[in-house]
């Protein structure tokens, strides 16, 4: 049996695929240990993250993982609604509890909040012989709003001369979304009438089949084809989507938008996803630098198509330590149902779609993102450092940019 | 749904030609079980570092309307 | 005089001794390694059981491996066990890294180009071959857990006796 480190991935609810290492324990437990830092420009989103992940072998044939994951999150978030300085909008509760507009003030674009996560993921890898090893997993993440339960099956075979692996997996969760004062507003409900409905539920399936190959003594890649689908509530309860008119200043001859009504947004009960997913690392050189580049194709029903490429090169400084830098690009189409606003012209009466939203997540994006990390074997152990500054562009969208940096320290120590 | 399946099957020839294009990386030669030095190393695992990639796959799946893909990957020392 | 049931029953016990003879000893491939102190080869061993392991400084197990081989050495060294362990790193300062943190009390052979390993059709680090007087290989182990210790201990020992 092959000791195997599982990777679970908590935030996406999902538990498919694990990782295959090399072999890093021997009756030896490892801990890797992370402080994370993100934060983004215009006083908008921080977070700090701490990370616990933990791996030791129960058995000559098993292997335990034990991932625990503890989030404070807090600063402004923009709702949807447009920026204006005239609306129409009287009474709205937003993400922190009651928040309201007189007639003829300034619209909500972004409102406060504060939030604190836990999540835990747990795997356990036997090896049924030399070649073939099944991996369980299990993991939670509890918020004030949110909730998930996942769990996950993986089987995976070696060939005989260990340089193919082939991996299958399905996955599964559960998701309970509300908002943290009362349940979830009715879909494109006006913000006004305040129409709350019970809490949202979501069922998510998850499928994924992979081959692994090394080619040469310096190569090896992975080519992951996922299938995800899910059910239910996949509206967020926060945001909103504005109806709007563009209206001249009589003095000033400028136009600005108006906002005349605000309504609660609305996604599909459904999303069908499929992602193809290719990577891979490869040494070149004297001095033993080493690259990896991954690809990620991705599409789904609502739309969406995205692309990513993201791009390492590691040079060793000594024997102990080196600087890695990093580039990653990022591009997506926007949803179906995504809108900037609803138009209203005053003149043909406002018609709502079916599904809406305004959320800048779901807008026509480019993302770049630049980073370098240096790491270092300190005491026995392994200790890492990294900065990354994100910028993304959002299309036909009232923010039209997202910028944060990213910092983050870790260190990874085995104890005998 | 065809146009998808054919968008799938075409990237997955280029990707394959992609590879074979870029030459010796991806020249396919026998390894043996004694020669996995650099297989073997940290840094050369499909996953170097779970850590970075689950903090990296959290703040882009919160940001981004995609998720997932990554997956299972073999390579390694290929010990035991 | 040619008689031909004689000769169809000659090739016919011929037949069934080929076929159901035991899985053939397989003589252990022959070598001349260097060493920190001179060359060294099997049948400089050939009054002793040796014990012959494949490892590498890159090999995680054979950290595990080199434990227990130390102590069998040590308790069976006087009774006619000698541990021969084959390097397969491409570089000696790697293997020279290695033995530094985890010390030997059995012998070291080097072989960078790694043409002992195929000889020995190996398929897994680490392996390692338990070699009679006569040069025949009675037992193969591949890869290493230190579950696995006892049991192999236990072979070891019945070989000796």
């Amino acid at each position: 049996m092959k000791n195997i480190k599982t990777k679970l991935s908590i935030a996406t609810c999902s538990l498919l695929g694990g990782v295959q290492q090399a072999q890093a324990v021997d009756n030896a437990w490892d801990l890797d240990s992370s402080l994370l830092y993100y934060s983004e420009a215009d006083d908008r989103v921080s977070v700090t993250k701490a990370m616990a992940f933990l791996t030791g072998d129960l058995s000559a044939e098993d292997t335990i993982n034990v991932n625990l994951v503890l989030d404070t999150m807090s600063g402004a978030t923009p709702t949807g609604a447009v920026k204006s300085q005239s609306s129409s909008v009287t009474s709205f509760t937003g993400a922190s509890g009651a928040s309201s507009t007189i007639d003829g003030g300034a619209s909500v674009d972004r409102v406060n909040f504060s939030d604190t996560r836990m999540g835990v993921a747990l795997t356990w890898n036997h090896g049924l012989n030399r070649t073939d090893t099944i991996s369980y997993g299990g993991s939670m993440s509890v918020e004030k709003d949110y909730q998930s339960y996942g769990a996950s099956v993986n089987y995976s075979i070696d060939s005989d001369d260990r340089t193919r692996t082939y991996t299958f997996g399905l996955a599964g969760s559960y998701d309970q979304i509300y908002r943290k004062t009362d349940g979830t507003p009715e879909p494109l409900s006006n913000v006004e009438d305040n129409n709350i409905l019970s809490d949202g539920e979501r069922y998510s399936y998850d499928l994924i089949a992979g081959i692994s190959k090394v080619f040469n003594k310096k190569t090896v890649a992975q080519l992951n084809y996922t299938l995800s689908y899910s059910d239910g509530y996949h509206t967020d309860p926060y945001k909103v989507i504005s109806q709007v008119r563009l209206v001249e200043d009589t003095i000033s001859d400028e136009f600005a938008w108006t906002e005349l009504e605000r309504y609660y947004e609305a996604r599909p009960d459904s999303r069908m996803r499929h992602a193809i997913f290719t990577s891979m690392a490869h040494q070149y050189g004297a001095t033993g630098e080493t690259m990896h580049l991954d690809y990620r194709l991705y599409t789904d029903d609502w739309g969406i198509t995205s692309h990513t490429i993201d791009l390492r090169h590691r040079t060793p400084l000594s024997s102990s330590s080196y600087i890695e830098p990093h580039i990653r690009y990022y591009q997506q189409s926007e949803a179906d149902f995504f809108l900037h606003s609803i138009l209203d012209d005053g003149t043909n009466p406002v018609v709502l779609p079916e599904y809406a939203s305004a959320d800048y997540r779901l807008a026509a994006t480019t993302g770049l993102t630049l980073g370098a990390e240096y790491g270092i074997e300190l005491a026995g152990g392994k200790l890492r450092a990294r900065g990354e500054y994100i910028n993304w562009q959002h299309e036909d969208s009232e923010y039209d940019e997202t910028a944060a940096i990213v910092l983050q320290v870790s260190y990874q120590k085995l104890f005998d | 749904m065809k146009l998808l399946f054919t968008l799938m099957t075409l990237l997955t020839i280029s990707s394959c030609s992609l590879y074979n294009a870029a030459g010796n990386a991806f020249k396919t030669e026998q390894v043996n079980a004694w020669e996995r030095n650099i297989l073997a190393r940290d840094d050369m695992q499909l996953d170097a570092d779970p850590v970075r990639t689950f903090s990296d796959e959290h703040i882009y799946f919160s940001k981004e309307a995609s998720t997932g893909g990554r997956g299972v990957g073999g390579g390694g020392c290929g010990c035991n | 005089m040619f008689n031909k049931s004689r000769v169809l029953f000659g090739l016919f016990a011929l037949f069934i001794f080929t076929v159901s003879a035991p899985v053939t000893a397989q003589k252990a491939p022959t070598f001349s390694l260097d060493s920190d102190n001179g060359k060294i080869s099997l049948n400089q061993y050939k009054n002793k059981l040796v014990y012959l392991d494949f490892w590498a400084s890159w090999c995680k197990p054979c950290r595990t491996s080199f434990k227990f081989m130390n102590e069998i050495q040590q308790r069976y060294g006087n009774k006619g066990l000698q541990i021969i362990a084959i390097n397969l790193d491409e570089d000696r300062a790697s293997a020279a890294r290695f033995l530094k943190s985890h010390p030997a009390n059995f012998k070291i052979a080097y072989d960078p180009d790694g043409s002992t390993p195929g000889a020995y059709n190996l398929k897994v680090m680490p392996t390692s071959y338990l070699i009679d007087k006569r040069g025949n290989i009675i037992l193969t182990h591949k890869g290493f857990k230190e579950t696995q210790a006892p049991e192999l201990e236990k072979m070891i020992a019945q070989a000796l006796n």
